[in-house]
């Protein structure tokens, strides 16, 4: 009786999520890796899948044929055994001993040749070593990321905000750190994830084999707004990229029309200069991101809101409102004084 | 060998049965009334509150996990805001580790370890009172701080620094690191109380080798907890120090180490997902057999098992911190460990599946749990396998890839078995049976939700989406799944609402159990059910693995089965057996303390201590004064013995038996 109910929702019920679930499978690394190391793991993956749905099928399977002989020879109710049935019992005790030892050797082997798999790919990934690559350091904040890329003279760096411009088909050394506490950097379709953990160095690549945009995140639970700690990854032409560094390069143009002037007189009179960074001009503050080419990037607040003028505007009369928790205190500018500001701030490109 | 090297006495010839039964109960029965909650120290009622409060943290865990699930069910939804989000998941992980799967597991090992070895109690009771009140006073002082406003919200994990003093200066992590090393103090005492009933207090008869393999298995379980919990306890104190009075362990601008503080969490934290799992693994094998009417298939097999996977669970905590960057060699190494596990398990699978096959199963309810655990765990394990290397792990770490694996392993290998083996002893607890309709549909509704809830969160950690976020954009289109998950959690928490009613509903209208209602094989079943205070009249003697299922046919009728037993024991006071670690051979006779409020005030006095330390280092003092006053109570020396009553021993001289009783009741 038991078992038809076992069975049918069973498949019906499994089969369905599995299927539906499965169907998806095209929208990630697994399907569409587009790194150099996402394809060697993507192999990987694939294997450790198809290896682990066979073991489980088989193991599955062979225990509900136990359950259903089981079952079958149950009913009718228990006879007691002859003098025949316990010699062929113990023939089935002897086969069932074979099969388990059997079984349980093929799964050390299995195991053995997953363990291979594991240090084979590992060598794959490791085997991305060029003698003096292009770096770019990201330092984690409570809940943004700092982007620093080499400046045109020796040892200056010039620095960017949550968004991060590589070349296509080159490999690029990540170096990565922490300034408060322990993050986690991860670009899914590019590659593995490493954590920023205070006082330790850590580096990864980023080796993009097509140009297209990547979406990356804080993968270490940080804090209150560790949900709200994205960053973009942009794969350009090695031309486009070029233009890109030397633009952000520069410093900051001088604002044209007149109420992004009076803008760029508020911000340099106000607290924001405490904490931003705008190149070639006073405001030399180190606590938040480096504003020199804000309108440049396309998102604020770590991808949270789109870069557009009314959205700045929100954040700045209340960043508590747009993003609870992050780092930066409501303003106290007049209402003409902040339409001002962000027209000076969106006039940075 | 076979032969325990007690006489066996099978009747008592000294006195009318029914006054000794009575001297019996009267010296093994706890008191009662208001005051007399606060005094018993049997293990029935220790490990009946010990079960039934873990299970309503259960329930409450699974409360704030459909809070979570409710919230994540739809993309930017702005139901918990972040900072209620970060307490609440925060919370469930706690619970559901700390203050329901540990004292759950130990407390059906408290309940049930003294039955199945023929003892009448634990090995030191007030001990075990004392490791109840712990737990309850911590875990109600953790919800305490969350109804205040107070609740951790730096994850189960409490990862420094972001637990440490300079990111999280409220008291929310003071409440966490504090209360967490105080109930692990609880499941020391549990694990300590267990290990050595196990060892030393088996009937006459039950060498290691004819233990069933839920005392193995509750042995490994307790071997484990008391060498993993001394990590967390010294980590959940650094860190309570740190915050508290500024020490400095993990600054590390002031030289100390923030990864020191992961490889003491995780030095625990692996191990526990293995000491929550190796007694669901006893339960399975007690269910299966009883289910199959015959032994085990492979029983040195499962017992070789259970001990490896008790020593390999602690080769493997590096591989939850791959993403820190330590030395690949190290890794590599953590990596075999972490798949090599997976062979241990195998064998029991294939084990009871040979069992499964070799018998002659019945389906009923326990045994559905059990084949729910085969085909739920079995897929955990795997994905396991497959995070054990470092390349894939990197991937899918801090994803809900392992959020899905994690659950699948947990509740398919823990609560699963757990709710199966609830469905099979709690007839004997509460002497009443459950219903078996309610108990299938249970099942199913647990079993679906259970796949639907997790099963597409491993997709959606193929795609990226983190662990740990209270909200995410609609762009990357994980709302279907999401909204998928939500719905099983409602289907799975449905089905544990329905057992819930089902144990509550038997309680006043089950049928009467009888004393063996499942014709198991076990001693626990040769007791009266609800058991006797003092568990068995006699101490039974044991000659094989399935001491009742060796009696005559017919003895399974309706009075408890009558064992060989053993005889000199006395009724007058709380008198155990000692038998050897080996062999079970007698050894001593050994006198067990009474009821007491001792244990309840020292509780009290270390919780004085811990909570109140949170705001004042001189609790500490306070808590230790009062300790010490417990403790004098507590170590007051009883009454000189009384003499023994001889006149009343008629006709056996030197048998150490008396019927005298004492002046004095039990109670210090």
């Amino acid at each position: 009786m038991a078992l038809r109910t076992l069975a049918s929702p069973l498949a019906a019920g499994i089969a369905g999520i599995v299927l539906a679930t499965v169907a998806r499978a095209g929208d990630s690394w697994l399907a569409e890796p587009a790194g150099r190391q996402t394809r060697w793991l993507a192999e990987q993956a694939w294997i450790l899948i198809g290896s682990s749905t066979i073991l489980y099928l088989s193991v599955a399977i062979v225990f509900l044929i136990a359950l259903r002989r089981g079952l079958r020879r149950r009913s009718p109710a228990a006879q007691p055994e002859n003098a025949e049935d316990a010699v062929g019992a113990l023939r089935r005790e002897r086969i069932a001993r074979r099969v388990v030892t059997g079984a349980s050797l093929l799964v050390g082997l299995v195991l053995i040749a997953l363990l291979t798999l594991d240090l084979v790919t590992r060598r794959g990934l490791a085997a991305i070593t060029i003698p003096s690559p292009r770096t770019l350091s990201v330092t984690g904040h409570q809940f943004w990321w700092q982007i620093e890329y080499p400046g045109s003279e020796a040892g200056s760096e010039w620095a960017t905000a949550n968004e991060i411009h590589i070349p296509v088909a080159e490999p690029i050394l990540v170096r990565v750190r922490t300034q408060d506490v322990i993050h986690g950097f991860w670009v899914p379709s590019l590659a593995g994830k490493v954590d920023l953990v205070p006082g330790r160095e850590a580096s990864l690549w980023l080796n993009a084999e097509g140009v297209g945009e990547h979406a990356g995140r804080c993968t270490e639970f940080c804090g209150l707004q560790h949900a709200g700690m994205g960053f973009r990854v942009i794969v350009q032409s090695p031309e486009e990229f070029e233009r890109w560094l030397a633009a952000q390069q520069e410093p900051a143009r001088a604002p044209t029309s007149p109420e992004a002037r009076r803008g760029r007189e508020v911000f340099l009179g106000s607290t924001c200069v405490g904490c931003h960074t705008i190149r070639g001009t006073p405001a030399r503050g180190r606590t938040g991101p480096d504003l020199t080419h804000l309108a440049s990037r396309s998102t604020l607040g770590a991808t949270g809101v789109p870069n557009e003028p009314r959205w700045l505007r929100a954040w700045i009369e209340d960043p508590q409102r747009v993003k609870p928790g992050n780092a930066m205190p409501a303003s106290d500018l007049e209402p003409e004084e902040l339409d001002a500001v962000v027209a000076y701030l969106s006039s940075l490109e | 060998m076979d032969e325990p090297a007690v006489a066996v006495a099978v009747t008592d010839d000294l006195a009318p049965g029914a006054d000794r039964a009575e001297a019996l109960a009267e010296i093994w029965s706890s008191p009662s009334g208001l005051l007399g909650w606060f005094q018993p120290v049997n293990h029935k009622v220790i490990g009946k509150r010990y079960i039934a409060t873990a299970f309503v943290f259960f329930l409450l865990g699974g409360i704030e996990a459909l809070a979570l699930r409710v919230q994540l069910a739809g993309p930017e939804q702005g139901w918990l805001g972040p900072d209620l989000y970060n307490q609440i998941f925060t919370l469930h992980g706690t619970t559901m580790m700390f203050l329901f799967a540990v004292p759950m597991m130990e407390g059906m090992g408290v309940y049930l370890v003294p039955l199945m070895i023929g003892t009448r109690d634990m090995a030191f009771p007030r001990l075990n009172a004392f490791g109840y009140y712990v737990f309850l006073i911590g875990g109600v002082c953790l919800y305490g701080a969350f109804f205040f406003g107070l609740g951790p919200d730096a994850g189960w994990f409490n990862y420094v620094p972001l637990a440490g003093p300079e990111y999280s200066p409220s008291h929310r992590i003071d409440f966490w690191a504090t209360l967490i090393t105080f109930v692990e103090v609880a499941a020391l005492v549990a694990a300590v109380e267990l290990i050595v009933t196990i060892l030393r207090q088996r009937s006459p008869g039950m060498a290691l080798h004819r233990m069933p393999l839920f005392l193995w298995a509750i042995l490994v379980m307790s071997v484990m907890i008391a060498f993993a919990m001394p990590s967390v306890i010294v980590g959940s104190l650094m860190l309570a120090l740190d915050r508290l009075v500024g020490t400095r362990f993990f600054d590390v601008a002031a030289g100390g180490d923030v990864v020191l503080w992961q490889h003491l969490f995780w030095f625990f934290g692996h191990p526990e997902v293995y000491i929550i799992f190796v007694p669901a693994l006893g339960m399975v094998s007690a269910i299966v057999v009883n289910a199959c009417r015959r032994p085990v298939f492979g029983y040195s097999a499962l017992v070789l098992s259970l001990v490896a996977t008790g020593f390999m669970a602690f080769g493997l905590w590096v591989h939850h911190m791959f993403a820190v960057g330590l030395p690949a060699m190290g890794e590599s190494f953590f990596t075999a460990a972490s798949m090599m596990i997976a062979i241990p398990t195998g064998v029991q699978i294939f084990c009871w599946t040979a069992t499964v096959w070799l018998g002659r199963p019945r389906l009923d309810v326990p045994m559905l749990f059990v084949c729910g655990f085969v085909l739920t765990f079995v897929f955990g394990g795997l994905t396991g396998v497959m995070i054990a290397s470092v390349p894939f792990d990197l991937q899918v770490h801090d994803t809900f890839f392992i959020v899905g694996h994690l659950h699948y392993v947990l509740i398919g290998g823990s609560v699963l078995p757990l709710f199966g083996a609830l469905y099979y002893w709690l007839p004997k607890i509460t002497g009443r049976r459950l219903h078996e309709g309610a108990g299938r549909w249970s099942f199913w509704l647990v079993f679906l939700g259970l796949n639907l809830t997790f099963f597409p969160m491993h997709q959606l950690g193929i795609e990226g989406m983190p662990r740990r976020i209270y909200t995410y954009p609609p762009e990357p289109g994980w709302g279907m799944l999401n909204g998928w998950a939500t719905i099983g959690a409602f289907t799975l928490a449905l089905g544990i609402a329905i057992s819930l009613v089902n144990f509550l509903w038997s309680l006043g209208r089950g049928a009467a159990a009888g004393w063996n209602p499942w014709q198991a094989d076990g001693l626990e079943w040769a007791t009266a059910s609800p058991p006797l205070p003092e568990n068995f009249r006699e101490i039974p003697c044991v000659r094989g693995r399935h001491p009742l299922w060796s009696l005559e046919q017919g003895a399974m009728g309706d009075e408890p089965a009558s064992l060989p037993s053993t005889g000199g024991m006395c009724v007058d006071r709380r008198e155990i057996l000692v038998t050897s670690v080996l062999e079970a051979t007698p050894r001593q006779r050994e006198i067990l303390p009474g009821a007491s409020p001792w244990p309840f005030f020292l509780a009290v006095s270390a919780s004085v201590a811990f909570v109140g330390s949170v705001y004042t280092p001189w609790a500490v003092v306070v808590g230790f004064l009062l300790a010490f006053v417990a403790l004098v109570g507590w170590f007051w020396p009883e009454q000189a013995e009384p003499e023994l009553d001889f006149d009343e021993v008629a006709g056996s001289p030197g048998s150490g038996r008396t019927r005298g009783r004492r002046e004095r009741e039990g109670s210090a």
